[in-house]
């Protein structure tokens, strides 16, 4: 039974660890294998801050909200155990601000001592009068995606450095199940006018007197494109763009400009700070993630497809949930195909506690 | 009369932020000197984490230490949030205080000065298994020596001229200078012969651990993690009466140990530096006003020092006070040169 996980983001190796851990004592023959033409760092995770934080509103998707705790809980196991060092985990305070009243987030309860800030602490953000705090985690790529590539390679799990053109590829290979975990470029293996690029771009600083994440928001202009500043193991980072629709990696200079200006204005102290490097990247924006089964082809040629992208600017933030969801996908498949083959019945069902599956999403 | 001429003596915390504070009020009316054997990165405020949680004195009016740690952390708040906050060495942090005894998780004095003080909830609590209550807030940490050499900075722009020189005895000071300032801690023991004044040793690891952005504290504060600028600072101990200045290795393994069980992450902290200093410890700050005398010759001292656990929280409010004394005295000497010309 092989099964191909393409693409080794944040998504795809977390989605891969989490079916090895399921399924790889069930299942013997079960042969795990990732494709993909950029590993760590040259992923669009690997651009990201690493702040577990999701976007204001969930618009009504609890599925989503659900994914983000399963997450966040997961992740606070890992954090008095020695491996949260090398995984780039670690627990950070901080700053959200707004210039005007708004709900509290879906995730006030799911983050740590959630509250409004104070009228002293708003003195420190002149043009901001409301905001909150509260501590969350921040889960730096850079040494997450090499933790898990070094947990899957001790697992036998094996890398394949290359674009993979189709899924009819990887079938014609001996592919039982693909898991597409590509991100911004799903569009190339399947047509997907919802997955559209929201282009960011980012400002590494030497900064390591700044203590706490600031966002600030402005409600007229949208989700990261109001400055923030989000201090990591070694650098800062500056940001607040999101273009809709900009494929465009490449950094540029009035971005730039705009980043450092107001991340300066937020933050006079910013002035003085080193600056280290520079990096843009396309979320894989999308109204909802992207995670369910499909089926292509037909009579005995028929396998599965597996889809979980379009994590935009969150991807960090519900890895682990869309990973188990992932999972419980194959497990259902897994669970189809043991009619054909002479897998127990009894072992596939006794997989570790899968809660009600939520219907599948579109 | 000629403009009085002030010599500050100590250049750790105390003796450059009083000096400063002088200079601020009476611009143009004396001269300032700093005098002191040591100065950054070798005085006892170097060793010190330099976080604004105060320390109690049981000598000091509640209100005083107040009115002190609310100048201080007012002041320091300002310049955390300005373009000199890098170069001072001032930043915010936030953190927690835990508890293992609810008796100990009083209120303290000084919560409406911090931000955002508050008890900690069920779910922050569960990162530490063994304490049953904790408060949460916002504070300042001053990290040295970058806040020592900028108010070095500060004084030469204000045209304070500073010196290396040890001073025995504050007499030999009298025919240069009219008023001594004495911010010499710990040394004032030998000094001036304070025997109310005595060391409290602790010893504090140093490491490199930039992924530690939160404060820890333990219970009454003996164990602690303060995260700085370029490391984070472990401790501690608190050995009434050593003067032992020089590092004891079961004693960084106990305190390794300690945070550690706090911050189990911090077992991968590299670069572990050991440092000791002695707090200078009195149960009230020595300040006020003192006229020694010779023969006919007069030297007017202001005290201020003892501040033991607790300088960089009250360090701004007492140095204002200082200065007010400093006034004090410059004003009787301009009082009895006018009586002189009668």
């Amino acid at each position: 039974m092989r099964i191909a996980v393409i693409g080794a983001g944040v998504i795809g190796l977390s989605t891969a660890l989490c079916i090895h851990d399921r399924f790889h004592a069930l299942v013997p023959q079960l042969q795990l294998e990732v494709y993909a033409d950029r590993f760590t760092p040259h992923t669009t995770s690997d651009g990201a801050a690493g702040l577990w934080q999701p976007y204001l509103s969930d618009h009504g998707n609890l599925q989503e909200t659900l994914w983000n705790k399963e997450t966040f809980e997961h992740l606070l196991g890992y954090l008095n155990s020695p491996e949260a060092k090398e995984m780039g985990l670690f627990l950070i305070s901080g700053y959200n601000l707004f210039k005007q009243p708004v709900p509290d987030p879906s995730w006030k309860n799911i983050v740590l001592g959630f509250r409004n800030l104070t009228p002293k602490e708003l003195e420190l953000f002149p043009g901001y009068s409301y905001g909150w705090f509260n501590t969350a985690l921040m889960l730096e790529c850079r040494s997450y995606l090499p933790w898990l590539t070094n947990r899957l390679a001790q697992r036998g799990v094996k890398f394949f450095h290359r674009k993979v053109e189709s899924f009819e590829e990887m079938f014609s290979q001996g592919i039982d199940v693909v898991i597409n975990c590509t991100g911004i470029r799903a569009g190339e293996l399947q047509p997907d006018p919802a997955l559209q690029p929201a282009r960011g771009q980012i400002i590494k600083v030497l900064a390591p007197w700044v203590k706490h994440f600031i966002i600030t928001h402005d409600m007229e202009s949208g989700i990261y494109s109001s400055p923030y500043v989000i201090p990591g193991s070694e650098f800062t980072v500056l940001g607040g763009i999101y273009q809709q629709g900009n494929w465009n990696e490449e950094n540029s200079a009035q971005d730039h400009k705009s980043i450092w200006e107001r991340c300066c204005r937020l933050l006079p102290m910013l002035q003085k700070a080193e600056i280290v490097q520079e990096w843009s990247g396309l979320r894989p924006a999308r109204p909802t993630v992207r995670l369910e089964r499909e089926s292509i082809g037909h009579g005995r040629s028929r396998t599965e497809v597996i889809h979980n992208y379009g994590h935009g600017g969150f991807g960090i933030t519900i890895h682990w949930g869309c990973a188990m969801a992932a999972a419980r996908l194959l497990g259902n498949i897994l669970q189809e195909k043991q009619s054909q083959s002479r897998l127990s019945a009894a072992a596939i069902c006794q997989t570790a506690e899968f809660p009600p599956p939520w219907p599948h999403t579109t | 009369m000629a403009a009085p001429r002030v010599a500050v003596v100590g250049a750790g915390l105390i003796g450059l932020s009083t000096a400063l504070r002088i200079a601020e009020v009476n611009p143009n009316c004396c001269s300032i000197t700093l005098l002191s054997e040591q100065f950054s990165p070798n005085t006892t405020s170097d060793v010190a984490a330099g976080m604004l949680i105060p320390h109690t004195y049981p000598g000091t009016p509640i209100h005083v230490q107040k009115q002190w740690f609310k100048e201080t952390f007012t002041y320091l708040f300002a310049i955390s949030n300005s373009a000199e906050a890098s170069e001072a060495g001032i930043h915010l942090v936030s953190g927690w205080q835990i508890f293992k005894n609810p008796s100990e998780a009083e209120v303290p004095f000084w919560s409406d000065i911090v931000l955002g003080f508050r008890p900690m909830s069920a779910a922050e609590l569960q990162k530490f298994p063994q304490h049953s209550h904790g408060q949460a807030f916002t504070t300042l940490k001053c990290d040295c020596p970058p806040y020592l050499l900028w108010l070095e900075k500060r004084l030469k722009a204000n045209g304070v001229q500073i010196h290396t020189r040890k001073v025995a005895d504050l007499w030999e000071l009298h025919s240069e200078y009219d008023i001594v300032v004495n911010c010499t801690g710990i040394g004032a023991r030998q000094l001036v012969g304070d025997q109310q004044l005595f060391p409290i040793r602790g010893q504090v690891l140093k490491v490199h651990a930039p992924w530690v952005k939160n404060f820890i504290r333990d219970g009454d504060g003996l164990t602690y993690i303060y995260p700085g600028i370029d490391s984070v600072t472990l401790g501690g101990t608190r050995e009434k009466e050593s003067w032992r200045l020089s590092p004891d290795p079961g004693t960084t393994k106990d305190i390794f140990d300690r945070c550690c069980s706090l911050e189990p992450s911090l077992q991968r902290a590299q670069d572990i530096r050991v440092k000791v200093g002695l707090r200078p410890s009195r149960s009230c700050v020595r300040l006020q006003r003192e006229v020694l005398s010779q023969g006919g010759a007069k030297l007017l001292v202001v005290h201020n020092y003892g501040h033991g656990a607790g300088g960089f929280s009250v360090h701004r409010g007492t140095a204002e006070e200082a200065a007010h004394l400093v006034q004090e005295c410059i004003a009787a000497l301009q009082g009895s040169s006018s009586r002189a010309k009668l």
